[in-house]
């Protein structure tokens, strides 16, 4: 199966918005941010992404790429 | 100097945690919530058991959280390490429990993790600097 193309984060924000995403071949930064990768996923859901990730093994990240409402707080 | 650029009108500040797996051969980079007033780091439970931390097994310890929503108990165990805006702590102590999905995130950076480090919060720009302490 052919390779899944490298996005860069901002591409993949654009391409997959506000949905919960598992990547693989990532890069990060020099702040551990996520600076580009190979979606495997992607899904509205979370725990679907959860689930798909007991599928594979290695270096992966899960990554959202949505936000919170405007008129939503958050205290946890 | 490790450096996260965020946008400032958001109401959470989200930065990435790579946490490495049990067996030190793999890791996962997941979101998570910057929480000065939680005291210790939290991650979802399945994740902390797709990493080989078993957060189901009996003999963990089990830390009393006071929450919002409450008073809860979760299991507490020790990833090899953890990485955040740069940083790297070792074998940081780490609570298996969920968040609403709703909160677009797998966990919570907290002050166990933060606390090896001078944290400087740019609130107006939406900077983060997280630097050794000299």
């Amino acid at each position: 199966m052919a390779k899944r193309t490298l996005l860069s984060r901002q591409k993949i924000k654009a391409k997959y918005p506000n949905q919960w995403l598992l990547i693989e071949d990532y890069e990060l930064d020099a702040s551990t941010s996520l600076r580009k990768g190979r979606v495997l996923a992607h899904s509205k859901d979370r725990e679907e992404i959860h689930r798909t990730l007991k599928k594979h093994t290695g270096n992966l990240c899960i990554h959202f790429t949505g936000s919170l409402p405007p008129d939503t707080g958050v205290i946890f | 100097m490790p450096r996260v650029v965020y946008d400032p009108s958001v109401s959470s500040i989200v930065v990435d945690l790579l946490l490495e797996a049990a067996d030190g051969k793999s890791s996962l980079l997941i979101p998570v919530v910057l929480d000065t007033g939680a005291s210790l780091t939290i991650v979802a439970t399945d994740l902390m058991a797709q990493l080989g931390y078993d957060p189901a097994n009996p003999s963990l310890g089990r830390q009393r959280i006071v929450m919002g929503s409450g008073v809860e108990y979760a299991p507490r165990t020790t990833v090899r390490s953890a990485t955040a805006i740069g940083q790297k702590v070792a074998n940081l102590e780490v609570l298996c429990h969920d968040l609403p999905p709703e909160s677009g995130v797998d966990g919570l950076l907290g002050l166990n993790f933060l606390k090896h480090f001078k944290l400087t919060i740019r609130f107006r720009k939406g900077i983060i600097d997280l630097t050794k302490e000299r």
